[in-house]
């Protein structure tokens, strides 16, 4: 729970080297994808949280021993419907939270089809996590934990069970994901290599009409300066 | 005959106002229980009785009094506002006057019966009438039911403490739950002829049949259950009347006879056997003839009538009685009223409170005493002691006379048609125009005028759509703010049947996910969040996808769906036809189950004016790969509506929907450019971030921005082959207005152009149809709207160019055109463009290949308004307007 500093976007802290990774949520609508995001980044939870059109983008900073972490976190739309755009979000993401509601059989089964599609379609070193959210409604549970974690330990997956309503797991999650990522390049060019990967998604359903595909974010004075 | 400002409220509609506390009974065989998704509380009860309320607000019928409106306070205190007449059947000399006068007593029954037979028509079953509840409206000469569905909207008990009426007109079959009973139960065994035995024994009491007074509650209880049980008279009225007794009043023994039948079909004990008041009504008809009823005069609001009028008739809205002309606000309908009067300064909590209820209370003694840290806590009750449940406190009409005291009477039937519009409005309206909206809105004397006019307008609907166009370009009064949006959508025809003919039931593959989406649509608002509004949503909704096998359901067609479900709650139908109407024009095939093209191509429209409108702004972004795609697919595929709250969304559809269909891609633009400095300071995350968490904006400035970005923009640069009706959008002349309100003819827009080119371009393309249309339009208007005629710039060799191009254009050449750092080479006609900067540019060559990558560069360089001239100059060689230049240029 310490570990996670809210607000870090202004500046890390001063100890150890900053790793920026992009996140994908996805799964099932009404599962608690946004729900999760909102108690992970600002601590909130909505009981009836609006549903996500399209996507929704957040950052958080998680801390470790050594480094800071920084998730740029995109949140998806559940609705099946929705499913052409996520390409453009998972393509280059390092990491990917599978969310399911452990009382919907139903938003299992999707979140399998989640897992078989990044292992096809993603980045083949993504790290995966299948989350179980709705813990707190466990008198209403359809999915076993143990049929779920057989599941993820087939699959090579990080697996917890958690409740964005109490909070319970929310921040494990995402500690235990900023720790299984692979801490080899530092910050800038990990965020460049992201920036880059989102252009690239982009351009491919754009056309790449905008001639700047590989700007990132230290591309921005150059812009501001014309002004 | 008393001057009519003295002291002379009656003439006018009264309001009274009751008020009580919102709180959630358990009561597990409720359908209102929700254990799933445990919503209870007093809060949740207090958006349930919203919901109710705005359903009932429109049951409105002579009979009835009407509901107004409901207030929300602090601690979940409901206020709810309705049309109150100070007389009513706890009167003594009303009574006796019944008592004896025949005719009257049968104009008592059978105005109640008719109230009560409407409401069984509305589902609204009363639980009892009370003496209190029947109230006699003097000015129309008519008998109402007041508070008719204070039940209901307590969800009988379930909401609210139940009020506890006179147990005396309780119906048998409702006296046999005993006092206890509430919630699911009590509604289960209200039957439509409950309320009829009320009116029979408040008739028996009238006519002095039996004597109540002498009797307690619990004598009364034992005495109708005993005799209900025994069975020895089948009503109450046989087992009380003694038929020995003739009285002596003979003309009240006559009354009683000519009532007989009525009296026992009334009060029979059991409900099974009790008429309806629909069949008591047909009995009073056989019984009873009018031989001498008085003519009533009756204010008649064509706005409840079916809407919108199929026919033109011609119908007088204004009974033009003497008093009318005296009083000419009382020609107004009880809702403009309730308007004015809180416009006027009347605040119904504060009435409350002159009247010593609703006192403060001290804020520590709400706190929760037991919090078991699930959102469930245990707090003491408001003290009821202090504030009578239910006590009704009458409105001050008076400030609201005397405000108005000065008005002219012309302001009451203003003068729609007039050879001369500029003198269409008095001086004082005229002055109001400029001033911010928020002042108009809650001007009285503003709102006054524009009431009146916009009611007279939609009278002669569909007639009068050209002027509510024009009016509603300047605002539109918030009271007729839903049938304003119904007459700009042009909404015609039989909704209603229309509607109704639609199957909402049958399941569809898309109810899982309605099921999801509507508990968290707009649930900000207490009206959205009712079971109510979920019910109409949902049924909305889905007799959307049956009526359009084409399209289906996305995510967001929720969120666009509110506000037509908030302003049109009593009126369904309606809902259903703006919002059908609405997806048509703006957001057409954004629901076709492939929408990639179509959102695709929006899109990149977008860009385009983004880069034609603010090309550094642009520049910058694609820049930084802060596309469309990223952050825009919420704001168009639900017109805003999930990206502000519904009070904003009211004020950005004002304008919205007056403009054409690619007016929202301007509004997209205006969000932008409002964040300019912000957007153009930041990096990718920031820049999407800021859009996570919209900033609050001033809408009304973000519309003024967007406007004259819409004014400023050829016609050609916001085609879409995926809009409405490609072909015939311009037959309909009178079917698009700027958002200004002004219907200006502008040239043919279309032209085709594939995908794959309009995303590969940065800049729009323009027709030479428009072109010349622009050229003809400064030549005609000055240089003051568009910047005057646009600057030609063929950027084809000069071999080319010498050898026939369009008059008055410059020559550029692409390959020389920039230097090694990307910037123009200064030449005679590099400075005429610099120069002319700001003012419409059109890039042409041959066949469209180097005019479109010139152009990029004018916006990486910054110029605004760029467009590249759509299939380049070979497609005119043959038009007559390609001639060589004359050396001088």
């Amino acid at each position: 729970m310490a570990a996670v500093a809210r607000n870090t976007a202004g500046g890390p802290p001063s100890a150890g080297k900053i790793f920026q990774f992009k996140l994908v949520l996805l799964g099932e609508a009404a599962v608690g994808k946004s729900s999760l995001v909102l108690r992970f980044v600002k601590g909130h939870f909505h009981e009836y949280q609006e549903s996500t059109i399209g996507a929704a983008f957040l950052t958080q900073t998680v801390c470790l021993d050594e480094t800071t972490v920084k998730f740029e976190i995109w949140d998806t739309a559940g609705q099946e419907r929705y499913h052409s755009l996520a390409p453009m979000y998972y393509r280059g993401a390092q990491a990917a939270i599978i969310v399911y509601d452990i009382t919907n059989q139903e938003s299992f089964n999707k979140a399998k089809a989640w897992v078989r599609e990044l292992q096809r379609q993603a980045n083949p070193n993504i790290v995966i996590a299948l989350t179980g959210n709705k813990a707190d409604l466990v008198n209403k549970r359809t999915v076993e934990y143990e049929e779920a974690q057989a599941y993820a330990d087939e699959q090579g997956l990080l697996f917890l069970e958690t409740s964005a309503k109490s909070g319970v797991n929310v921040n494990e999650l995402f500690l235990a994901i900023a720790k299984k990522l692979p801490k080899t390049e530092p910050a800038g060019t990990r965020g460049q290599g992201q920036t880059v990967n989102v252009n690239a998604a982009a351009e491919e359903s754009k056309g790449g009409c905008c001639g700047g595909g590989g700007g990132s974010a230290s591309a921005a004075p150059g812009g501001a300066a014309r002004n | 005959m008393k001057e009519f400002i003295s002291m002379d409220p009656p003439k006018l509609f009264d309001l009274g106002v009751r008020s009580f506390f919102a709180g959630f009974k358990q009561d597990p065989g409720h359908f209102y229980h929700d254990d799933q998704c445990s919503r209870s509380g007093p809060s949740w009860a207090a958006s349930q009785i919203m919901g109710t309320f705005r359903r009932i607000v429109s049951i409105r019928q002579e009979n009835l009094c009407a509901y107004v409106d409901v207030i929300r306070g602090k601690h979940d205190r409901l206020m709810i506002v309705a049309e109150f007449h100070s007389k009513n059947l706890t009167d003594i000399s009303l009574r006796s006057r019944l008592s004896s006068d025949q005719l009257a007593l049968f104009s008592l029954s059978t105005d109640i019966i008719r109230g009560l037979a409407f409401l069984n028509r509305h589902d609204l079953l009363p639980l009892s009438l009370t003496p209190e509840m029947i109230t006699y409206d003097e000015r129309n000469n008519i008998f109402k039911i007041a508070d008719f569905a204070s039940s209901n909207l307590t969800g009988f008990g379930s909401f609210a403490p139940l009020r506890p009426g006179d147990a005396r007109y309780l119906a048998p079959e409702l006296l046999l739950l005993g006092p206890t009973a509430h919630g699911a139960a009590l509604q289960a065994a209200v039957v439509p002829s409950s309320a009829v035995w009320s009116l029979g024994v408040i008739l028996c009491e009238i006519l002095q049949i039996a004597d109540f007074s002498s009797l307690s509650v619990a004598q009364w209880v034992s005495l109708i259950l005993g005799d209900a049980l025994k069975k020895k008279h089948p009503s109450f009225y046989e087992s009380t009347r003694d038929p020995q007794a003739t009285g002596e009043n003979s003309t009240q023994t006559s009354v009683i006879a000519s009532l007989d039948e009525v009296l026992r079909d009334c009060t029979t004990y059991f409900p099974s056997l009790r008429p309806g008041p629909v069949t008591v009504l047909t009995k009073f008809h056989e019984t009873v003839t009018f031989s001498d009823s008085p003519v009533r005069s009756r204010l008649y609001d064509p706005l409840w009538d079916v809407f919108p009028p199929v026919t033109l008739r011609c119908r007088s809205e204004v009974v033009k009685t003497p008093e009318v002309l005296k009083v000419p606000l009382a020609s107004r309908g009880i809702d403009e009223l309730y308007r004015l009067w809180t416009l006027a300064g009347g605040d119904v909590l504060g009435e409350l409170r002159a009247q010593g209820f609703a006192a403060e209370e001290p804020a520590i003694l709400s706190l929760p005493q037991l919090s078991t840290g699930e959102q469930t806590t245990f707090a003491k009750g408001h003290r009821t002691s202090a504030d009578p449940s239910g006590t009704l406190v009458v409105l001050n009409m008076k400030p609201l006379l005397e405000r108005l005291d000065d008005v002219a009477k012309e302001v009451y039937f203003p003068l729609l048609l007039r050879s001369d519009d500029a003198i269409r409005y008095l001086t004082d309206y005229d002055e109001m125009r400029d001033l911010p909206l928020v002042i108009r809105e809650n001007n009285l004397k503003y709102q006054l005028h524009r009431q009146i006019l916009f009611h007279r307008l939609f009278c002669g609907y569909p007639f009068t759509q050209a002027m509510i166009k024009k009016e509603a370009a300047m605002d539109v009064p918030p009271l007729y703010r839903a049938r304003t949006w119904a007459a700009l959508l042009g909404i015609k025809g039989d909704i209603v049947n229309d509607y109704e003919s639609i199957d909402k039931d049958s399941p569809c593959s898309s109810d899982r996910q309605i099921e999801v989406d509507i508990p968290r649509c707009h649930q900000y608002n207490s009206l959205m969040s009712s079971m109510e509004a979920h019910v109409k949503l949902k049924r909305i909704l889905k007799a959307w996808i049956a009526d359009h096998p084409q399209f289906v359901y996305w995510q967001g067609l929720d969120s666009l769906s509110a506000p037509f479900v908030y302003l049109n709650f009593s009126d369904e139908p309606l809902a259903y036809a703006c919002l059908s109407a609405f997806v048509t024009k703006y957001v057409h095939s954004f629901f076709l189950k492939d929408n990639t093209p179509v959102i695709q191509e929006y899109l990149a429209v977008f860009s385009h004016l983004l880069a034609f409108h603010d090309p550094i702004l642009a520049t910058h972004l694609s820049g930084i790969g802060f596309l469309p795609e990223l952050y825009s697919i919420p704001w168009f595929l639900t017109m805003f509506t999930h990206v502000f709250p519904l009070h904003k969304i009211f004020h950005l559809w004002d304008q919205l929907l007056l403009g054409d269909e690619s007016f929202p891609l301007f509004i997209g633009l205006s969000l932008l450019t409002q964040l300019r400095s912000q957007l153009l300071s930041c990096g990718f995350n920031e820049c999407i971030l800021l859009f996570s968490d919209f900033p609050d904006l001033d809408i009304q400035q973000c519309l003024n921005r967007a406007k004259d970005m819409f004014n400023v923009t050829p016609k050609c640069a916001t085609f879409r082959n995926h809009a409405r009706n490609v072909s015939v959008s311009k037959k309909d002349s009178d079917s698009e207005v700027s958002p200004d309100g002004d219907t200006s003819a502008s040239p043919e827009g279309a032209h085709v152009l594939d995908l794959e080119t309009l995303k590969t371009e940065t800049c729009p393309r323009i027709t030479w149809e428009e072109i010349q249309w622009l050229n003809n339009f400064s030549r005609q208007n000055g240089s003051k709207r568009r910047n005057g005629r646009p600057l030609l710039v063929d950027v084809r060799t000069a071999d080319e160019f010498l050898r026939g191009t369009l008059a008055h254009s410059i020559n550029i050449p692409f390959l020389t055109a920039f230097n090694a750092d990307g910037e123009l080479l200064s030449t005679f006609e590099s400075r005429t463009l610099e120069e002319g900067r700001g003012k419409l540019v059109v890039v042409f060559d041959g066949k469209c290949t180097m005019a479109p990558k010139f152009a990029s560069e004018l916006v990486r360089l910054g110029f605004p308004h760029v467009t590249i001239l759509h299939h380049g100059i070979d497609h005119l060689k043959t038009s007559g307007f390609v001639s060589v230049p004359s050396s001088s240029t």
